[in-house]
């Protein structure tokens, strides 16, 4: 008899380990806590730079190479706020140096084919574009234009634009 | 009879131990790929004070710039407690720039930062530097700053805000 408690002892503690047991019989609690618009995914296709070569300023369409939005929401790209100086205006700095003192005030403007035109001012974090549904082209607005004004030195002048793109609802 | 019973379990358990660090060993394999390029990554960072709006002296000319794709999704979900994490992060093939990411908290606190990312290459495990407290931090920010693939400089960026889960 003992020496059939050892082994039997073993068993039950290797079939313990091993197998996992319902606490109780009476189910699961199945947990999901679903956010609507939370599957949305996205591929937006920003300027890697942009070169303005006269005052009448340059500018840059905004579109996306994939889309995947769902119902009620939808994709928006704004100017980050830091791309503005703290005085709100977008600045082009001497050889790029931020610290600089040359630097030439820029007007920011966004355009779309329906939506008009109109400028953009710091602290309003307004959209640039927006998209919809699985359209590559933007719902609302679509580009920006960059207008320089003047500065005092020649010589080449360039900054930084930083882009904010998140999934909103409608 | 019972040392056959004995062998018997301890065969088992010896399996079921080896598989278990195998799958281990498997996932560290996973880890960032990019760790080794980072300090050329954190260089660069620094000095980016070269373009990506500029204005030429040069007569007129069209202007047709290189295209940046960001890829973006509304929400990322963490396992709490956990250094180590699943995500899908990728620089497109298509794209002829190298990618940092930086996941940033709502807060502006740091929680990851990758090394380069090359076109076409992806980020599937990656470990935190800081382990974010359970919860849902709506705004968080996935910060995909660009750099020239052949001069390091960099390029435009963008934030692209989430929702990160932490259960």
């Amino acid at each position: 008899m003992k020496k059939r408690m050892l082994p039997t002892l073993l068993i039950i503690a290797f079939l313990i380990c091993t197998i996992t047991v319902p606490a109780s019989a009476e189910g699961v609690n199945v947990i999901y806590n679903y956010s609507a618009g939370s599957a949305s995914t996205y591929s937006i296709s920003i300027p890697s730079s942009v070169t303005i070569y006269d005052e009448f300023g340059s500018g840059f369409g905004l579109n996306a190479t994939e889309l995947n939005v769902v119902d009620g929401y939808e994709v928006v790209v704004r100017i980050n706020e830091a791309t503005y100086s703290p005085d709100g205006i977008f600045y082009l700095f001497l050889n790029g140096d931020t610290l600089s003192s040359q630097k030439i005030p820029c007007t920011l403007i966004r355009n779309g084919p329906e939506s008009g035109t109109q400028t953009l001012t710091a602290g309003e974090r307004a959209v640039i574009a927006s998209f919809r549904g699985t359209s590559t082209f933007p719902y609302a607005w679509g580009s920006l234009t960059i207008i320089p004004g003047h500065g005092s030195v020649s010589g080449r002048y360039s900054n930084m634009l930083y882009f904010d793109i998140s999934v909103e609802e409608i | 009879m019972t040392m056959a019973v004995v062998t018997a379990c301890l065969l088992t358990a010896g399996v079921t131990l080896a598989i278990v660090l195998w799958g281990v060993n498997l996932n560290n394999k996973a880890v960032n790929p990019f760790d080794h390029v980072s300090d050329v990554a954190a260089a660069s960072a620094e000095n980016d004070s070269d373009a990506e709006v500029k204005m030429s002296e040069n007569a007129a000319g069209t202007n047709a710039p290189d295209k940046i794709i960001i890829p973006g999704f509304a929400k990322l979900t963490f396992n709490a407690g956990k250094d180590e994490q699943s995500v899908m992060l990728h620089n497109p093939e298509e794209n002829s720039c190298y990618f940092v990411v930086t996941i940033l908290l709502p807060n502006n606190t740091e929680i990851y930062q990758s090394g380069l990312m090359a076109p076409g290459s992806s980020l599937t495990k990656i470990k935190l530097s800081r382990i974010p407290e359970p919860g849902i931090y709506e705004d968080a920010i996935i910060r995909y700053s660009c750099f020239d693939l052949d001069t390091l400089k960099g390029l435009n960026g963008a934030n692209t805000k989430i929702i990160l889960e932490v259960r």
